[in-house]
């Protein structure tokens, strides 16, 4: 299926605070490399209820220990949730691979 | 006559409802934004749907905790209150009436001063700008009826009063975590403006004479995988409020407990934790719907007037800096509290605390990871269990001043278990004076 925006899901512990800022200058990052998604926010323990939405969940460090997405997603590890750029940038590598249509905006 | 001054009474009382003052206020911002008319119209129902959330979720709260309150307090005469910022949330958003559409007010004031303050950093040292709109809000509203409740001035002198305390606190508490978060993220460009940032100066202080961390690193540390349960917020949430819950009911018995409950008392606990956690995502959906687009736009301002401000945001931030220290920090919050909460009912307080996740997962878990970065493993330890008898017995303090003793309770974090108690006292000295 072609797919030229992707959907990506930020997840922190209460879905509000870090994940909402990392939201923010993500998606700033994004749009400077040229790639053309959606974004949203949500908590870990609501996380399950964004499964259908998403293509890839950038997740806090802390919290990846002990959970299972399904197949057909793309989980991102995050360390410094304020570094847009390395975010970006690794969105971009999964992009790149899974949905070359979105990367390079038209 | 009559006719024009009833239409005019109803929709001065409109407009005061706090739903349509705060709806009012989106829209006003949505419109200067220059945002297309759908979303101007989507956007300010949304929140209006968020803060109406607020206000039921915050109400649904109270209907869970009170009428056990009530029956260990007639039984005992203790009076146990939830120590969560949620709790926080929901005591003042009933105290505060229809006062309550003042908070967006007060915000957009604490902002400004906030903004103006790092705007003169060169002469007032401020570097922090808070971005943490959630948290921003609960603080406008806590400290607008503390405000309201001790200087008992009118609504638009208390409203200023309140946004410029909140103003300084935004700017100062930020700019004192500064280093701590360069010191722990090696740079990573931003501080924290949550509700433990003074904390988490505090301990930096002195953290790094219990230990080398070097030699005790945490994150050298195979912790077992079950405490990712910990991660999940609505699991964790229902598992301790389950636990807290029954250990502050034990004294009633279990007969007492069946029959308050109407049920078997395991089921009954179970039951209860559900439930709480089922209100604490009302409200946390509530104030997404509430809060989200203020990040953006918040963000958006501070980058155009004062770009080289340091962002202050959600203290969850640190915590993938090592994961196992959160953990570690998280686990010896939850056992020092545990320890505290027992003095407490050893002295005979009349006031209990029942401790939420959040005092003990982002604070704990945040002065984890700074305890471990400065001393390693035995300074989460010995830092955790004095952070956890701050905050409780700081929340006995802080509730014996919140002036609504029928509320939920307070928040349990450290800045409001320390410092915002202290600014109350002063609050409640002036009020002495001019009254």
């Amino acid at each position: 299926m072609k797919k030229d925006k992707i959907n990506v899901l930020f997840v922190c512990g209460y879905g509000m605070g870090s994940s909402a800022i990392s939201e923010v200058v993500v998606s700033k990052a994004l749009k400077e490399i040229n790639i053309s998604c959606e974004v949203k926010h949500t908590a870990l323990g609501e996380m399950s209820s964004y499964y259908n939405w998403a293509d890839i969940i950038a997740i806090s460090k802390k919290l990846t220990t002990g959970i299972s997405i399904p197949e057909e997603l793309h989980m991102i590890e995050v360390v410094n949730i304020m570094d847009g750029k390395r975010i970006a940038a690794q969105i971009k590598e999964v992009a790149e691979v899974y949905y070359p249509d979105a990367v390079g905006g038209k | 006559m009559g006719v024009l001054s009833a239409i005019l009474d109803a929709i001065y009382n409109l407009l005061m409802a706090p739903v349509v003052m705060m709806g009012l206020l989106v829209c006003i911002g949505y419109i200067l934004g220059k945002k297309p008319p759908v979303k101007v119209i989507t956007g300010t129902i949304s929140t209006m749907v968020g803060i109406q959330m607020v206000i039921f979720g915050g109400n649904q709260f109270s209907n869970t905790f009170k009428p056990i309150t009530t029956a260990v307090s007639e039984a005992f005469g203790i009076t146990g209150y939830i120590m969560d910022p949620y709790a926080m949330r929901s005591t003042t958003t009933e105290a505060l009436g229809d006062l309550f559409g003042l908070v967006g007010y007060v915000y957009l004031i604490a902002f400004l001063v906030n903004i103006v303050l790092v705007y003169f950093g060169k002469y007032t040292k401020a570097k922090g700008v808070l971005l943490t709109g959630n948290s921003g809000v609960a603080h406008s509203q806590a400290i607008l009826w503390l405000v309201v409740a001790y200087l008992g001035l009118g609504s638009t002198a208390s409203m200023i009063i309140a946004g410029i305390l909140v103003g300084l606190y935004w700017a100062y508490s930020t700019t004192l975590a500064v280093n701590v978060c360069d010191k722990v993220t090696d740079g990573g460009g931003f501080t924290i403006g949550h509700n433990q940032q003074i904390g988490l100066w505090f301990f930096s202080k002195f953290a790094g004479k219990f230990g080398d961390p070097k030699k005790s690193d945490a994150e050298n540390l195979n912790l077992p995988g079950w405490l990712s349960i910990f991660n999940n917020n609505v699991a964790s949430v229902a598992i301790l409020m389950t636990l807290f819950m029954g250990l502050y009911m034990a004294p009633l018995g279990i007969s007492g407990i069946e029959e308050i409950g109407g049920e078997n008392w395991i089921l009954y606990l179970i039951t209860l934790g559900i439930e709480f956690s089922m209100d604490m995502v009302i409200l946390l959906t509530g104030v997404r719907m509430m809060c989200g687009e203020l990040v953006g736009a918040f963000k958006g301002i501070q980058e155009k007037i004062v770009p080289n401000a340091v962002p202050a945001i959600d203290v969850a931030a640190l915590l993938p800096f090592s994961p196992n220290a959160a953990t570690l920090g998280f686990v010896f919050t939850t056992l020092g509290t545990v320890l505290a909460i027992g003095i407490l009912y050893l002295i005979g307080s009349p006031i209990m605390v029942l401790p939420g996740f959040i005092p003990l997962f982002f604070t704990g878990g945040a002065v984890g990871v700074v305890a471990n970065k400065y001393g390693g493993i035995k300074s989460i330890v010995i830092c955790c269990i004095i952070l956890a008898f701050i905050q409780t017995f700081g929340t006995v303090w802080a509730i014996s001043l919140m002036k609504y003793p029928s509320g939920v309770g307070w928040s349990g974090m450290f800045d409001w278990a320390t410092v915002i108690p202290g600014v109350t006292e002063i609050l409640k000295l002036i009020g002495n004076l001019i009254h």
